[in-house]
């Protein structure tokens, strides 16, 4: 028993230690010395200065004036970098459901059980817990449920603490072709024809709530939540965020657009290549995921034979086999190269982290180095791009005077392989890595 | 001078459009083949010339402008594109929509995959033309598709242009165990089954008031759109075609009853297995039939199901088809229709109609496609042998004038998409698996 205590208590303290690494410190005026800012690949200042007041940047530069209550952090000479912005970073969570569900059928179930949710805020979910994040280097990411047809409306932070650390909090829908339970839509013909009937309905609402303000004969219009904000959509108040992979989804997502006219953004688009043209004449950004297909395996492993319950190996031709792996190469470096040709195309792009594992993350984005992208491109589009589509330029994304406080401190090169992010800042706080 | 400068550049410049315009005409001959015309019976040793995708000329020695594509079918038999009217190929992610019996809303034409290999299999078994349809697990399915097999084009490019729009209903097993055992509601019995319709209809007539007196002014409240009743209002207005899934002779009885209740003219029933039983009263209504060729006894309600079908509804003078509904069958339905000459003694014209005109008249689409006629789209298969022979094989499939299946041209990997994921050996695997167990009427049942 006290054995089993022992290993409780040490197990509790191994957990409450794993959690607790980074440390936070505010400071009203920063002056951060000894690094090396990299505006680009070929714009290094070396053993530069940079001094942060309320959280923005005041001044960039060398041997700046140590002004009066200052705090002064010595940057261990480390390459210092504009914080990389996560542009969908998607957390499950459970929703508790409404009390008084009423009896339902496959054909008639509640908004809720169909996955069809966009009254969800994400900014009520926020757990703080961003240590991965910090470790790749982001300090802002646009947080979003993880769920069903219409997920809900992700939030734009800066990744602190709790308190003051939203900057959008209602940015968009995110919808996504995604069945959650065995009801209505439950295939991807019943999600298209849901999503125009619930844009139709919304309509109506509108005109009906409209109607009843001005006239008194008009009959009361009952609230409806999920209505309300996709009017919001069809005013283009705030944009679509549509999950779509394949060329095909692409094609969906870019057709219901253009029968109700809403502000696009196209989130994971991996097979944007096959689709450039409809994709340029839509003038739709893309938000690019950073997982990519494996390396085609060698031989026939047991991991091919497991889903036979016979062994199979003796019916696969040599031959045959190469040429599988052939083309399963093709279409990885064609994946690979899906950035490439969005930016000889002008068109904007960004990555988010959703359905990627961050640890493998940075392995893939250091891949797309050698698939026509250079480090300022992938920079670019992790910062300035990705502030353009969340309309923050001005604000994030950049190493200028005026900007955000928000910058990372690597201590190597940030795409070196053994490059580790050391410290940050957000809105002008201090993050330490140990 | 002056003058005449200007009338010769003049001149040139006509000379020079007239040129280009000749230019970008296309010509293909399909020489000395025996056609199998299907209008006007078989043409042995004749020539047939392909201007712009449709056909231009069919005789004997005939001329051809230089540039034009020849392909000789010396000792083939050339044959209408084949068409099948009852497939599921080309639908990604679900047949059916199967969470509620009425689904009208639904469209196949949002869910078409492309690069379906299925397609190019179907193309090397002659086959230009399918009707890719919503499952059978609702009472009231969704709206399907008529594709030309343009394999390895985008998705809206493979749509038969101006075919008419096409609804999916289904009787019998099928709703009632999806809907009554699988999820305890309506319909539990064929009477269910009636009902439903009934009500849908009478729903929809209700839906279509509401809006007539909305635009006369009789009504002040706009009502409210909704796109399951207003597919059912096309569905009255017979601006879209029921094709109905029904094996027995009882439930077609039915179907054609509630149908002149609503005045509803134009139904093609698809499977009708036991259509010999009631082929009079099917002719008298005008209805269409579309069976398989040979298949019973594979559930309850197809044990009285015979080969001669086909055969005896085309005595009564009911157009029929032969389908497959799958993606292994659809290629060699030329043999298929071979069947009905055994089982029935339907001569070779009947038979072949049984898979080329019958098909493009149940669909709405015979104007353009269906037999070798001038003026019809170029949509041409050719075979070693008569097609109607189990030694027949399909050489070349030809849609629009362009050759989409070319036996002497036939790579070994036709695959549009590969999925990088998966292990190597099993990718090409799944895909034969996933057409055997997912591309049937009945997706994800049972």
């Amino acid at each position: 028993m006290k054995k089993l205590i022992f290993l409780i208590a040490s197990l509790t303290t191994l957990i409450f230690a794993q959690q607790k690494p980074i440390v936070e410190e505010i400071f009203e005026t920063v002056l951060l010395k000894n690094v090396n800012i990299v505006f680009s690949s070929d714009n290094i200042l070396k053993d530069g200065m940079v001094l942060i007041e309320d959280g923005f940047i005041k001044e960039i530069g060398k041997d700046l004036t140590l002004r009066r209550n200052s705090f002064v952090v010595d940057g261990n000479n480390y390459y210092l970098y504009p914080g990389l912005i996560d542009a969908t970073f998607l957390h499950s969570h459970k929703i508790p459901k409404p009390r008084d569900t009423v009896a339902f059928t496959p054909g008639t179930a509640p908004n809720f059980i169909a996955g069809i949710q966009p009254e969800i805020e994400s900014r009520l979910f926020i757990d703080g817990n961003f240590k991965k994040h910090h470790e790749f280097g982001f300090t802002n990411a646009l947080f979003s449920f993880d769920g069903g047809l219409i997920s809900g409306q992700p939030t734009f932070l800066d990744l602190h603490s709790k308190e003051n650390q939203i900057l959008l909090s209602h940015f968009g829908i995110l919808y996504r072709f995604k069945n959650t339970n065995r009801v209505y839509p439950s295939a991807l013909i019943g999600m298209m024809a849901k999503i125009r009937q619930l844009f139709y309905d919304a309509k109506y609402y509108g005109e009906r709530k409209e109607k009843f303000f001005r006239d008194n004969s008009q009959p009361k219009v009952e609230f409806d939540e999920t209505s309300e904000i996709l009017l919001k959509v069809l005013s283009k108040e705030i944009p679509v965020m549509f999950e779509a992979q394949t060329a095909n989804q692409i094609r969906r997502a870019l057709q219901l657009k253009k029968e109700f006219n809403f502000e696009l953004i196209l989130l994971g688009a991996d097979e944007a290549f096959k689709v450039i043209d409809e994709i340029k004449s839509a003038n739709v950004p893309l938000i690019l995921s950073l997982d990519f297909p494996q390396k085609p395996l060698d031989k026939i492993t047991t991991d091919t034979l497991k889903y036979f319950s016979k062994d199979y190996s003796s019916y696969f031709i040599k031959e045959e086999v190469s040429h599988l792996r052939k083309r399963q190469e093709e279409v990885r470096l064609n994946l690979l190269s899906n950035p490439k040709i969005l930016k000889s195309n002008n068109i904007p792009f960004t990555f988010g982290s959703f359905k990627t594992n961050l640890d493998t993350a940075k392995i893939n984005l250091r891949l797309l180095l050698k698939h026509g992208m250079s480090e300022d491109d992938l920079f670019k589009a992790l910062t300035t791009s990705a502030a353009t589509i969340f309309n923050l330029d001005g604000k994030i994304g950049k190493l200028e005077a005026g900007y955000f406080a928000n910058f990372i401190l690597t201590d190597l090169p940030f795409f070196q392989e053994k490059s580790k992010v050391k410290m940050l800042f957000i809105n002008g706080r201090k993050y330490e890595i140990e | 001078m002056g003058v005449s400068m200007k009338s010769n550049k003049l001149l040139l410049i006509i000379f020079l459009l007239l040129n280009s315009f000749l230019v970008s005409q296309e010509y293909t001959l399909i020489k000395n083949g025996n056609l199998l015309t299907v209008a006007n019976g078989k043409m042995l040793a004749t020539d047939l010339l392909i201007k712009d995708g449709k056909i231009y000329k069919i005789g004997k020695n005939l001329s051809s402008p230089a540039g034009t594509k020849i392909i000789d079918a010396s000792d083939y038999f050339v044959m209408p594109g084949i068409i099948d009217a009852h497939s599921h190929m080309a639908i990604e992610d679900g047949v059916n929509e199967a969470t509620n019996p009425i689904t009208s809303e639904v469209k196949i034409e949002d869910a078409i995959e492309h690069d379906d290999i299925s397609l190019y299999r179907a193309l090397a078994g002659g086959v230009t033309t399918i009707h890719t349809m919503h499952g059978s697990a609702n009472v009231i399915g969704g709206q399907c598709e008529t594709l030309k097999l343009r394999y390895g084009k985008n998705p809206a490019e493979l749509i038969f242009q101006n075919a008419p729009r096409t609804i999916k209903f289904a009787l019998g097993e099928n709703p009632i165990r999806v809907h009554g055992r699988g999820n305890n509601i309506h319909p539990r019995s064929r009477m269910g089954i009636e009902q439903i319709i009934r009500q849908a209809f009478l729903d929809a007539k209700q839906y279509k008031k509401e809006w007539e007196d909305f635009k006369n002014n009789q009504t002040l409240i706009q009502p409210k759109k909704d796109l399951r009743l207003e597919a059912l209002v096309d569905v009255l207005d017979g601006e879209m075609i029921i094709h109905c899934h029904a094996y027995r002779s009882d439930e077609i009885i039915m179907l054609l009853n509630v149908l002149k209740e609503f005045d509803i003219k134009k139904v093609i029933f698809q499977h009708v297995l036991e259509g010999y039983k009631v082929a009079k009263e099917l002719a008298e209504f005008g209805a269409y039939a579309s069976s398989f060729a040979d298949w019973w006894s594979y559930k309850f309600e197809v044990y009285y199901a015979i080969a001669h079908n086909p055969a005896i509804l085309t005595n009564y003078g009911v157009i029929t088809s032969i389908n497959s509904d799958s993606p292994n069958l659809v290629r060699y339905l030329n043999l298929e229709a071979a069947k009905s000459m055994r089982y029935g003694n339907l001569n070779e014209d009947e038979a072949l109609r049984l898979i080329t005109i019958n098909p493009a008249i149940q669909l709405g689409i015979d104007k353009s496609v269906g037999s070798l006629e001038v003026g019809k789209d170029a949509d041409i298969a050719i075979f070693n042998r008569h097609p109607l022979s189990s030694f027949s094989r399909c050489e070349m499939t030809l849609i629009d004038g362009k050759i989409y299946f070319d036996r002497k041209n036939d790579p070994n990997d036709m695959r549009l998409n590969v999925n990088p994921n998966l292990p190597v050996g099993f990718d090409s695997f799944s895909n034969t698996l996933n057409d055997f167990f997912y591309n049937f009427c009945m997706d994800e049942f049972d």
